[in-house]
């Protein structure tokens, strides 16, 4: 059968080729190009249309030598997609003969051209059987004993040419289609903590900012069916890229930039100023304001140069600062390390802080307490990441010294009192007081800091065992995504654990908008987060939201705590020592800093952010809340 | 839009060949090409398309009139003409810029330093209320300009005869596979295919090979060295912060890395264009011919980026400007504009000059003597130049540059060696290992055995193509974090 079909094609090929006879010659010129001969032509020489000649002229050799050893039908490699060019046997006098017809027939190209395409339109039709009984008789007898192996070479090359485009096509083709059929991701990433892109409005103007382009690709690959298992697939690729070995806490892995590392450079012991905490109530009375206010007005007419001078190092002016303001959540600017595996793996955010921005944290703090004056206590606590205490030994001196940098802090105050969370916190590494798959700490964590912070600021203070645990399992953090889908850490998901005040149906807790307007019903503390990423968020929702709480403790003091996102933890074990908390986020807050303290009678301001934002750029922030919007 | 990107790979390239080959007359083709090059164009540059449009109008114009006036005086002043506004051009958009930060410095003047293509594109939004997009530099801007330039050129020199059709002309300039991220194709050179050509089985094949080649190239190997070059120095949005800590080792480590990543990222891009080129029919020149096996720097340059430095030799280094002592200011010339081609920054400059340097150096040893040097030290010498210069290439801005040499010889008081190197060693063991294969012919060899007789044949082409399908997919999966994906086209 399928020899019979064979002698089929080969009759209507030989046919084919019959007919053009005549122009086949000029077909395989222009056609057989030794396609070696064209790859490895690399030189750069001055190309003249001489090159041109020469590319001719090697084919026209190829054609003499090698088409009178043609036996039977064979198939060029002059083949063109879609349309293909036979030759037949024939003797080398009749190629020689046509060679010089060719040139006498350049004039009648035109003519010939058409007469091809009638050929080729029957040609056309035979190509896919052809194709299939060539590749048949290639498996069939895998060396064809034909006295010229080169052209079986050829053949077979051509061959798997075909079977190569073929491929080709189909799996391009497939996931192509498929990724236009299949529904795609949307809403909320599970494991990044973001919005997926939408696919981009079209308008004119959208167009011609680039926004729409971009849209789409970024809609395109953001939005990829099976998302988050494709990502976590393609992260398992990359293990194949190195040599895991060792003990377990040698298992290492690095990932993402490097940050800025300076080593201590101050003198060896830090003296820190001892600061008297005010714990009355403030003489009230509207002189006492009345006199601090031109002071202030007069200070700040200063300070705002000042504001701008520090500002400059980041070339921007305060109010318009372009800090990142987005959720810091979802940018990373330093690098992941993944120290361990199974159930004690864990993820660092690599540290490395600035000396400068250091300073720059303190002396916008000491300017509230400047501001502020005597009867209101400013407290300052650097929160430390897990990377101050997981970090191996030896990798050290590679990356930022938490403490180095705390001290460089410490000796820059003034005024404010500090609260030493690094020392409290080191006493407790082997609880579980950071998230192994989240950049924050773990509830507990942050107990021991307010249990500090409430001994510095000499406020009463609810033991752990007053609190009612809640657990929540599987919690695949944040450094999931940054990891790049390290799949050790989705394995070993984290447990949550968080403490409920006892009396925490008592509390009165209302939500404003960043400006402090829109004040929200009566609320509550914590949160169900949706997804399970998200279970930090389970103090206080979101972010940008400013929180008013009022408790049951009656001593008559307010904090105002100015915090990111560590800040949120230390809310809970606060609420038995102060009536009455307000907690704002840096990052989002809109009105001045200063006069919310005042207007809401602020006694106890705390600034609470963990290394990354006082070390860092984010320190301006501070800043930018001092200055900004004054209405006075 | 770039090659590198699943949109390109799955829905621009797919969309563009359905339509090239259902068409079979070479005019609708053409007319394809064109249409879809500028789309492509237009996809990251909305705007910028216009002077795209413009300067081959105004080009292919001039080189009709060039033509017959080769001879005379008129013919001279008209290739001045073309000369001025393609290099002005270029200027204008790509140095403006930083020509006014350098008068700034120097002359404590307080000009603008957004360059040319910001100011026009502000003026534009504000007289018109549109919002344009703010790309200062028109992406491609250097590969497109060289491209008209030779085209013009030549036709001054009789090389090539003018483009009559303009459709043809600006299908030359557009053409997608080449036009953002090269090669710089010579009009000399694909002037037959553009004219008439046709896709052969053969061409497909390879086309499709090729460009599966060039998206690894560019995926699995090089994006994956460029985050060990971040983990190793930062990058520029950090302010290479690394450098205040990476040790002794870890700089060489970081270099070495540098130099693959390089190779990777440019050669693979170029591969895509050779391969998509070929998928229409063009047979675009290689652009990299395994630069680190050279034993000299000068065959260093003879095997990377071969269509710029080609380029420079061909149009740059004979110009007469310099008189008797033409050669060495002409190499000068040419290895300045190298550098400063590269991207408007002084690292690039002094980048180029770099290898200007050890060009003459080795000019004056004589090719015979360079030759007697025993082929691992020939190695190593290369291997320290060439990294040392990528060193010079990476680190942008001068106080970075300074501390990365400080570094280089360890005098910058960082460590002599630390734990961050030899774990991003191992980390990525195989990854640096294939790097270091693949970019030797080693590839090449083992394909060539398939010539052997018809079962190799089989074996070495089946394994092709699974190869080629894992490859593909491997790659897309790897294309869905793009976290890593960088861009190195921008600057140039």
């Amino acid at each position: 059968m399928e020899n019979k079909e064979n002698m089929e094609n080969a009759e209507n090929v030989k046919d084919t080729a019959a007919e053009k006879t005549e122009e086949t010659a000029d077909a395989i010129t222009a056609e057989t190009t030794d396609d070696n001969n064209n790859k490895e032509n690399n030189n750069t020489d001055n190309t003249d249309s001489g090159d041109n000649v020469k590319r001719n002229s090697e084919t026209k050799k190829v054609v003499t030598i090698e088409m009178p050893r043609q036996k039977g039908i064979k198939m060029e490699e002059g083949m063109v997609v879609g349309v293909n060019v036979v030759s037949e046997e024939r003797d080398k006098k009749t190629i020689n003969l046509q060679l010089d017809a060719k040139k006498v027939k350049k004039a009648k190209n035109k003519q010939l051209r058409e007469e091809k395409k009638r050929s080729r339109k029957r040609a056309v039709k035979e190509i896919g059987r052809k194709f299939g009984d060539r590749i048949r008789e290639g498996v069939k007898d895998e060396a064809p004993k034909t006295t010229d192996k080169d052209m079986d070479i050829r053949a077979c090359r051509l061959e798997m040419n075909f079977i190569n485009v073929i491929a080709m096509i189909l799996v391009f083709a497939v996931v192509a289609v498929m990724l236009i059929v299949i529904k795609r991701a949307d809403g909320k990433s599970k494991f990044e903590n973001r919005e997926l892109a939408d696919f981009p409005e079209i308008s004119v103007s959208q167009w011609l900012s680039g926004n729409f382009t971009d849209g789409v690709t970024k809609w395109y690959t953001d939005t990829i069916p099976y998302r988050d298992d494709m990502l976590s697939l393609s992260s398992r690729l990359t293990k194949f890229f190195g040599l895991h070995i060792g003990k377990e806490d040698d298992k290492v892995i690095l990932d993402g930039n490097r940050g800025d590392i300076e080593k201590q450079t101050l003198s060896g012991t830090v003296t820190t100023q001892k600061v008297e905490i005010f714990t009355g109530t403030p003489p009230v009375g509207t002189d006492e304001t009345d006199e601090s206010l031109p002071g202030t007005s007069g200070e700040t007419s200063g300070t705002q140069q000042s504001a701008s001078e520090t500002t400059s190092q980041t070339q921007s002016t305060p109010q318009q600062t372009t800090l990142p303001v987005n959720n810091d959540n979802t940018t990373l600017s330093n690098g992941i390390m993944i120290v361990g595996s199974g159930k004690s793996v864990r993820a660092l955010e690599c540290y490395g802080g600035s000396f400068s921005y250091g300073k720059s944290y303190a002396e916008f703090v000491n300017k509230y307490k400047k501001e502020l004056g005597q009867y209101v206590n400013v407290y300052s606590m650097n929160i430390p990441t897990a990377f101050a205490y997981y970090c191996p030994d030896k990798y050290k001196d590679d990356y930022g010294d938490t403490l180095d940098n705390i001290n460089n802090i410490r000796s820059y105050l003034d005024g404010v009192a500090d609260v030493d969370v690094y020392s409290v916190l080191k006493k407790h590494t082997d609880e579980y007081i950071y998230s192994r798959t989240d950049h924050h700490w773990q509830p507990l964590g942050a107990y021991y800091a307010a249990q500090e912070f409430a001994k510095v600021s000499q406020v009463p203070f609810d033991e752990l065992s007053t609190y009612e645990k809640v657990v929540e399992d599987d919690f695949v953090g944040t450094l999931y995504g940054f990891s790049g889908h390290n799949s050790e850490l989705a394995d070993n998901p984290d447990t949550f654990t968080y403490y409920k005040p006892h009396n925490n149906n008592d509390l009165e807790v209302y939500y404003y908008s960043p400006d402090f307007t829109d004040k929200s019903v009566r609320s509550t503390l914590f949160f169900k987060a949706y997804e399970k990423i998200n279970l930090y968020s389970t103090f206080l929702g979101t972010d940008q939201q400013i929180a008013e709480i009022k408790t049951q403790c009656d001593n008559g003091r307010t904090l105002v705590i100015f915090k990111d996102s560590f800040g949120n933890a230390l809310v809970p074990f606060l609420t038995g020592s102060y009536s009455k908390i307000y907690v704002v986020d840096l990052r989002y807050f809109t009105p001045n800093a200063i006069e919310f303290c005042q207007n809401v009678g602020a006694t106890d301001v705390l600034f609470a952010t963990c290394m990354f934002t006082c070390t860092s750029s984010k320190a301006n922030y501070i800043e930018n809340l001092r200055v900004q919007n004054k209405t006075k | 839009m770039v090659f590198a990107d699943l949109f390109f790979l799955y829905f621009f390239l797919p969309v563009c060949l359905v339509c090239y080959f259902a068409t079979k007359k070479l005019k609708y083709r053409n007319f394809i090409l064109v249409l879809f090059s500028l789309i492509f164009y237009a996809w990251g540059e909305p705007w910028w398309i216009v002077l795209l449009l413009l300067s081959s109008m105004v080009n292919w114009l001039l080189g009709m009139a060039i033509e017959p006036r080769r001879e005379k005086r008129s013919g001279k002043f008209l290739l001045a003409t073309a000369l001025i506004y393609n290099i002005g051009i270029l200027g204008l958009f790509k140095y403006s810029g930083f020509i006014a930060q350098n008068i700034n410095a120097f002359a404590g003047t307080h000009l603008r330093e957004d360059g040319f293509g910001l100011l026009i594109v502000e003026k534009l939004n504000s007289v018109t209320g549109l919002n344009l997009k703010t790309a200062a530099l028109p992406i491609g801007i250097s590969f497109y300009t060289f491209q008209i330039l030779s085209y013009i050129i030549d036709v001054y020199w009789g090389k090539v005869k003018s483009q009559r059709s303009f459709g043809k002309f600006l299908m030359y300039v557009s053409l997608f596979p080449q036009l953002v991220a090269g090669p710089i194709v010579r009009y000399a050179d694909i002037e037959a295919e553009i004219e008439d050509r046709k896709t052969k089985l053969v061409d497909l094949s390879e086309g499709f090979s090729r460009l599966i080649l060039g998206v690894s190239k560019k995926v699995i190997i090089a994006n994956n060295l460029s985050s060990i070059v971040t983990t190793m120095f930062g990058d520029k949005d950090n302010g290479y912060a690394g450098l205040s800590s990476v040790s002794t080792v870890g700089t060489w480590y970081g270099i070495i890395v540098i130099a693959l990543w390089y190779y990777f990222d440019f050669s693979g891009y170029s591969d895509i264009a050779i391969g998509i080129g070929r998928m229409f029919g063009f047979h675009f020149n290689e652009n990299f011919n395994y630069p680190y096996v050279s034993k000299n720097i000068t065959e260093f340059w003879q095997r990377w980026h071969i269509s710029l430095g080609s380029f420079f030799r061909d149009y740059l280094l004979y110009v007469p400007i310099f008189g008797k002592r033409r050669k060495y200011g002409g190499l000068f010339l040419v290895w300045f504009c190298t550098g400063l081609w590269h991207g408007a920054s002084w690292n690039f400059i002094l980048w180029g000059l770099y290898y200007g340097l050890f060009i003459v150096l080795e000019l004056k040893i004589g090719r015979k003597r360079m030759k007697k040097l025993p082929s691992v030290l020939a190695h190593i010498y290369v291997t320290i130049v060439v990294a040392v210069g990528y060193g010079i290439f990476y680190f942008e801005d001068l106080p970075s540059l300074g501390r990365f040499f400080k570094n280089l010889v360890g005098v910058g008081g960082n460590a002599f060696a630390d734990a961050v190197t030899g774990t991003s060693v191992f980390n990525n063991l195989f990854l640096l290992l294939a790097a270091l294969i693949f970019s030797t012919p080693i590839v090449k060899k083992i394909r060539s055995l398939g010539d052997k007789s018809v079962g190799a044949c089989i074996t070495m082409n089946t394994l092709g193509i699974v190869l080629n399908i894992a490859m593909l997919l491997v790659s897309s999966l790897m294309l869905l974090s793009n976290t890593n994906n960088p861009f190195l086209y921008l600057r140039f």
